[in-house]
Protein backbone atom coordinates (compact mmCIF):
# COMPACT_ATOMS: atom_id res chain seq x y z
CA UNK A 1 0.00 0.00 0.00
CA UNK A 2 2.87 2.23 0.58
CA UNK A 3 6.60 2.50 0.00
CA UNK A 4 9.38 1.99 2.43
CA UNK A 5 10.81 5.44 3.81
CA UNK A 6 14.57 5.35 2.26
CA UNK A 7 16.86 7.18 4.67
CA UNK A 8 20.51 6.25 2.58
CA UNK A 9 20.98 3.04 2.30
CA UNK A 10 18.95 2.08 4.61
CA UNK A 11 14.84 1.19 4.37
CA UNK A 12 11.91 1.47 6.74
CA UNK A 13 8.31 0.30 6.97
CA UNK A 14 7.48 2.67 10.13
CA UNK A 15 8.00 6.52 9.43
CA UNK A 16 8.00 7.24 13.25
CA UNK A 17 11.65 8.20 14.79
CA UNK A 18 11.25 7.76 18.43
CA UNK A 19 13.84 8.92 20.88
CA UNK A 20 14.78 7.12 24.48
CA UNK A 21 14.97 9.63 26.76
CA UNK A 22 12.90 11.19 30.03
CA UNK A 23 10.50 8.14 30.41
CA UNK A 24 9.46 7.53 33.70
CA UNK A 25 11.76 3.71 33.62
CA UNK A 26 13.73 2.30 31.36
CA UNK A 27 11.05 -0.63 31.17
CA UNK A 28 8.16 1.85 30.39
CA UNK A 29 10.91 3.36 27.45
CA UNK A 30 10.78 -0.23 26.20
CA UNK A 31 7.13 -0.75 26.24
CA UNK A 32 6.26 2.19 24.61
CA UNK A 33 8.81 1.78 21.81
CA UNK A 34 7.67 -1.68 21.09
CA UNK A 35 3.95 0.15 20.94
CA UNK A 36 4.88 2.67 19.07
CA UNK A 37 6.01 0.32 16.13
CA UNK A 38 9.28 2.77 15.65
CA UNK A 39 12.48 1.08 13.97
CA UNK A 40 14.67 4.24 14.20
CA UNK A 41 15.53 5.24 17.72
CA UNK A 42 17.93 7.69 18.86
CA UNK A 43 19.60 7.94 21.55
CA UNK A 44 22.35 10.48 22.96
CA UNK A 45 26.00 10.43 23.71
CA UNK A 46 27.04 11.15 27.37
CA UNK A 47 30.07 10.36 29.63
CA UNK A 48 29.98 6.71 30.76
CA UNK A 49 29.32 6.38 34.27
CA UNK A 50 32.16 5.17 36.53
CA UNK A 51 30.88 1.61 38.41
CA UNK A 52 27.13 1.69 36.60
CA UNK A 53 26.01 -1.81 35.38
CA UNK A 54 22.99 -0.98 34.13
CA UNK A 55 22.69 0.37 30.25
CA UNK A 56 20.42 2.00 28.35
CA UNK A 57 21.24 -1.31 26.11
CA UNK A 58 19.58 -3.69 28.55
CA UNK A 59 16.64 -2.49 27.58
CA UNK A 60 17.05 -2.14 23.87
CA UNK A 61 17.41 -4.90 21.29
CA UNK A 62 20.26 -3.10 18.90
CA UNK A 63 19.25 -6.13 16.50
CA UNK A 64 15.75 -4.76 16.03
CA UNK A 65 16.26 -1.18 16.14
CA UNK A 66 18.41 1.06 13.74
CA UNK A 67 20.17 3.59 16.65
CA UNK A 68 20.43 7.09 15.05
CA UNK A 69 22.61 8.60 17.72
CA UNK A 70 22.00 12.68 18.37
CA UNK A 71 24.54 15.61 18.72
CA UNK A 72 22.15 17.13 21.34
CA UNK A 73 23.69 19.44 23.72
CA UNK A 74 26.05 20.80 21.55
CA UNK A 75 26.29 24.93 20.70
CA UNK A 76 28.84 24.78 18.04
CA UNK A 77 30.01 22.56 14.77
CA UNK A 78 33.13 21.50 16.17
CA UNK A 79 31.21 19.89 19.21
CA UNK A 80 28.88 18.41 17.39
CA UNK A 81 31.51 16.81 14.79
CA UNK A 82 33.05 15.40 18.04
CA UNK A 83 30.17 14.09 19.40
CA UNK A 84 29.35 12.55 15.94
CA UNK A 85 32.59 11.23 15.74
CA UNK A 86 32.75 9.29 19.06
CA UNK A 87 29.26 8.30 18.12
CA UNK A 88 30.72 6.79 15.17
CA UNK A 89 33.37 4.90 16.91
CA UNK A 90 30.96 2.76 19.41
CA UNK A 91 30.38 1.09 16.32
CA UNK A 92 26.56 0.61 16.10
CA UNK A 93 26.01 3.53 13.55
CA UNK A 94 27.05 5.74 10.86
CA UNK A 95 23.94 7.71 10.86
CA UNK A 96 24.13 11.08 13.05
CA UNK A 97 21.51 12.89 13.57
CA UNK A 98 23.20 16.69 13.44
CA UNK A 99 21.57 19.04 16.29
CA UNK A 100 23.32 22.32 16.67
CA UNK A 101 21.72 24.35 19.39
CA UNK A 102 21.81 28.40 19.32
CA UNK A 103 21.10 28.79 22.91
CA UNK A 104 19.65 27.16 26.09
CA UNK A 105 16.61 29.17 26.93
CA UNK A 106 15.08 28.56 23.44
CA UNK A 107 17.05 25.50 22.26
CA UNK A 108 16.30 26.52 18.77
CA UNK A 109 19.36 25.48 15.89
CA UNK A 110 22.15 27.89 15.06
CA UNK A 111 21.69 27.49 11.80
CA UNK A 112 25.55 28.88 10.68
CA UNK A 113 27.22 26.23 12.82
CA UNK A 114 24.83 23.35 11.46
CA UNK A 115 25.29 23.96 7.84
CA UNK A 116 29.16 23.91 8.59
CA UNK A 117 29.04 20.98 10.86
CA UNK A 118 27.10 19.47 7.81
CA UNK A 119 29.29 19.81 5.31
CA UNK A 120 31.82 18.66 7.12
CA UNK A 121 30.46 15.18 8.18
CA UNK A 122 28.98 14.61 4.77
CA UNK A 123 32.62 15.07 3.45
CA UNK A 124 33.15 12.10 6.03
CA UNK A 125 31.05 9.72 4.76
CA UNK A 126 27.86 10.06 7.71
CA UNK A 127 24.76 9.70 6.52
CA UNK A 128 23.60 12.95 8.37
CA UNK A 129 19.95 13.44 9.46
CA UNK A 130 19.76 17.45 9.98
CA UNK A 131 17.56 18.91 12.74
CA UNK A 132 16.80 22.48 11.88
CA UNK A 133 14.37 25.29 12.09
CA UNK A 134 11.34 25.66 9.79
CA UNK A 135 13.60 28.11 7.65
CA UNK A 136 12.77 26.87 3.94
CA UNK A 137 16.22 28.53 2.81
CA UNK A 138 18.30 26.79 5.38
CA UNK A 139 16.77 23.20 4.53
CA UNK A 140 17.54 23.96 1.23
CA UNK A 141 21.33 24.89 2.02
CA UNK A 142 21.26 21.81 4.29
CA UNK A 143 19.87 19.79 1.26
CA UNK A 144 22.32 21.20 -1.10
CA UNK A 145 25.47 20.75 1.34
CA UNK A 146 24.63 16.70 0.95
CA UNK A 147 21.86 16.03 4.19
CA UNK A 148 20.45 12.58 3.77
CA UNK A 149 17.49 13.88 5.16
CA UNK A 150 16.72 17.47 6.79
CA UNK A 151 14.39 17.60 9.93
CA UNK A 152 12.81 20.89 10.63
CA UNK A 153 11.37 21.19 13.66
CA UNK A 154 6.82 21.32 14.37
CA UNK A 155 7.98 24.03 17.14
CA UNK A 156 10.47 24.23 20.28
CA UNK A 157 11.96 21.09 21.02
CA UNK A 158 9.72 19.79 24.04
CA UNK A 159 7.11 22.08 23.58
CA UNK A 160 4.34 20.18 22.80
CA UNK A 161 2.91 22.94 20.59
CA UNK A 162 2.88 21.12 17.40
CA UNK A 163 3.50 22.43 13.66
CA UNK A 164 3.44 26.30 14.46
CA UNK A 165 4.06 27.00 10.65
CA UNK A 166 2.76 24.83 8.34
CA UNK A 167 2.99 26.63 5.57
CA UNK A 168 7.00 26.96 5.83
CA UNK A 169 6.54 23.01 5.94
CA UNK A 170 4.65 22.91 2.71
CA UNK A 171 7.50 25.31 0.97
CA UNK A 172 10.29 23.05 2.47
CA UNK A 173 8.47 20.13 1.18
CA UNK A 174 7.98 21.81 -2.34
CA UNK A 175 11.54 22.17 -3.00
CA UNK A 176 13.01 18.84 -1.45
CA UNK A 177 13.94 16.03 -3.20
CA UNK A 178 15.16 14.43 0.07
CA UNK A 179 13.03 12.86 2.77
CA UNK A 180 11.14 15.80 5.30
CA UNK A 181 11.07 14.58 8.95
CA UNK A 182 9.32 17.14 11.15
CA UNK A 183 11.74 16.80 14.27
CA UNK A 184 10.62 17.97 17.80
CA UNK A 185 7.50 19.99 19.17
CA UNK A 186 5.03 17.06 18.70
CA UNK A 187 2.27 17.49 21.81
CA UNK A 188 -0.03 14.83 20.58
CA UNK A 189 -1.46 12.47 18.04
CA UNK A 190 -3.17 15.43 16.03
CA UNK A 191 0.40 17.18 15.29
CA UNK A 192 1.69 13.72 14.15
CA UNK A 193 -1.38 13.39 11.55
CA UNK A 194 -0.65 16.93 10.43
CA UNK A 195 3.11 16.52 9.63
CA UNK A 196 1.90 13.53 7.79
CA UNK A 197 -0.87 14.77 5.97
CA UNK A 198 1.32 17.61 4.64
CA UNK A 199 3.78 15.67 2.91
CA UNK A 200 6.58 14.94 5.29
CA UNK A 201 8.03 11.61 5.10
CA UNK A 202 8.47 10.82 8.58
CA UNK A 203 8.06 12.20 12.05
CA UNK A 204 10.51 12.38 15.06
CA UNK A 205 9.47 12.64 18.39
CA UNK A 206 10.30 12.26 22.20
CA UNK A 207 8.45 14.15 24.76
CA UNK A 208 5.56 14.08 23.63
CA UNK A 209 5.48 10.08 24.30
CA UNK A 210 7.98 9.88 27.13
CA UNK A 211 6.09 12.61 29.15
CA UNK A 212 2.16 11.68 28.32
CA UNK A 213 0.74 10.05 31.26
CA UNK A 214 0.62 6.90 29.83
CA UNK A 215 3.67 6.59 27.77
CA UNK A 216 2.84 3.21 26.06
CA UNK A 217 -0.72 4.26 25.02
CA UNK A 218 0.64 7.66 23.52
CA UNK A 219 3.09 5.62 21.93
CA UNK A 220 -0.08 3.64 20.03
CA UNK A 221 -2.01 6.59 19.54
CA UNK A 222 1.36 8.41 17.86
CA UNK A 223 1.80 5.37 15.46
CA UNK A 224 -1.70 4.81 13.89
CA UNK A 225 -1.73 8.81 13.69
CA UNK A 226 1.62 8.79 11.45
CA UNK A 227 -0.17 5.63 9.71
CA UNK A 228 -3.46 7.63 9.23
CA UNK A 229 -1.68 10.66 8.39
CA UNK A 230 0.45 9.36 5.33
CA UNK A 231 -2.65 7.22 4.24
CA UNK A 232 -4.66 10.68 4.18
CA UNK A 233 -1.36 12.30 2.13
CA UNK A 234 -1.82 9.29 -0.26
CA UNK A 235 -5.40 9.41 -0.89
CA UNK A 236 -5.18 13.13 -1.72
CA UNK A 237 -7.73 14.84 0.16
CA UNK A 238 -10.84 17.16 -0.94
CA UNK A 239 -10.05 20.75 -1.46
CA UNK A 240 -11.81 22.89 1.29
CA UNK A 241 -14.62 24.58 -0.21
CA UNK A 242 -16.53 27.82 1.44
CA UNK A 243 -19.85 26.64 1.00
CA UNK A 244 -21.96 23.40 1.57
CA UNK A 245 -21.89 20.26 -0.85
CA UNK A 246 -24.69 17.81 -0.97
CA UNK A 247 -23.73 14.33 0.19
CA UNK A 248 -26.70 12.68 -1.49
CA UNK A 249 -28.23 12.76 -5.09
CA UNK A 250 -30.24 16.60 -5.29
CA UNK A 251 -32.81 15.04 -7.45
CA UNK A 252 -35.42 12.03 -8.18
CA UNK A 253 -36.98 12.53 -4.56
CA UNK B 1 49.95 6.13 38.45
CA UNK B 2 47.12 8.98 38.64
CA UNK B 3 44.91 9.31 35.40
CA UNK B 4 41.90 11.59 34.66
CA UNK B 5 38.49 9.71 33.89
CA UNK B 6 35.84 11.13 32.61
CA UNK B 7 36.68 14.09 34.57
CA UNK B 8 37.40 12.20 37.90
CA UNK B 9 41.17 11.86 39.16
CA UNK B 10 41.52 7.97 39.35
CA UNK B 11 44.59 5.97 40.35
CA UNK B 12 45.73 2.54 38.02
CA UNK B 13 48.33 0.81 38.48
CA UNK B 14 51.64 1.31 35.81
CA UNK B 15 51.22 -0.35 32.21
CA UNK B 16 47.44 -0.44 32.52
CA UNK B 17 45.60 -0.67 29.22
CA UNK B 18 42.29 1.49 28.17
CA UNK B 19 40.44 -2.36 28.26
CA UNK B 20 42.07 -3.21 31.28
CA UNK B 21 41.16 0.63 32.85
CA UNK B 22 37.36 -0.05 31.77
CA UNK B 23 37.14 -3.30 33.49
CA UNK B 24 38.36 -1.49 36.36
CA UNK B 25 36.09 0.81 37.31
CA UNK B 26 33.30 -1.49 35.98
CA UNK B 27 32.37 0.69 32.51
CA UNK B 28 30.72 -1.75 29.99
CA UNK B 29 33.30 -1.99 26.85
CA UNK B 30 30.91 -2.48 24.15
CA UNK B 31 29.59 0.43 22.88
CA UNK B 32 31.72 3.23 24.09
CA UNK B 33 34.08 5.17 22.69
CA UNK B 34 37.52 6.65 24.11
CA UNK B 35 39.31 9.66 23.65
CA UNK B 36 42.79 9.77 25.15
CA UNK B 37 44.08 13.47 25.60
CA UNK B 38 41.37 14.78 23.20
CA UNK B 39 41.83 11.88 20.21
CA UNK B 40 39.95 9.20 20.38
CA UNK B 41 41.33 6.11 20.06
CA UNK B 42 40.06 3.46 17.48
CA UNK B 43 38.40 0.61 19.59
CA UNK B 44 40.77 -2.18 17.71
CA UNK B 45 43.21 -0.33 19.64
CA UNK B 46 42.08 -0.70 23.34
CA UNK B 47 43.65 -3.91 24.17
CA UNK B 48 47.07 -2.63 23.32
CA UNK B 49 47.69 1.44 24.52
CA UNK B 50 49.13 1.53 27.38
CA UNK B 51 47.57 4.63 29.70
CA UNK B 52 50.29 6.71 31.20
CA UNK B 53 50.66 9.26 34.48
CA UNK B 54 48.63 12.90 34.00
CA UNK B 55 46.52 11.09 30.64
CA UNK B 56 42.90 12.45 30.69
CA UNK B 57 40.54 9.85 29.48
CA UNK B 58 36.98 10.89 28.30
CA UNK B 59 35.26 7.49 27.91
CA UNK B 60 31.50 8.03 26.36
CA UNK B 61 28.45 5.63 25.84
CA UNK B 62 24.84 5.97 24.51
CA UNK B 63 22.16 7.34 27.28
CA UNK B 64 18.69 8.12 26.66
CA UNK B 65 18.01 11.25 24.36
CA UNK B 66 15.60 12.27 21.63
Amino acid sequence: MDKKLKIGSREFTSRLFVGTGKYPTLDIMAKALEASGAEVITVAVRRAKINESESLFDYIDTNKYTILPNTAGCYSADEAIRVAHLARETGLSDMIKLEVLGDERTLLPDPIDTLKATKVLVNEGFTVLVYTSDDPIVAKKLEDAGATCVMPAGSPIGSGQGILNRNNIRIILESAKIPIIVDAGVGTASDVAMAMELGCEGVLLNTGIAHAKDPVKMAIAMKLACEAGRFAYLAGRIPKRLYAKASSPEKDF
Amino acid sequence: MRITLNGEIKECPAGTTIEKLLELYTIDKHRTAVELNAQIIPRKEHSSRIVKDTDVLEVVTFVGGG
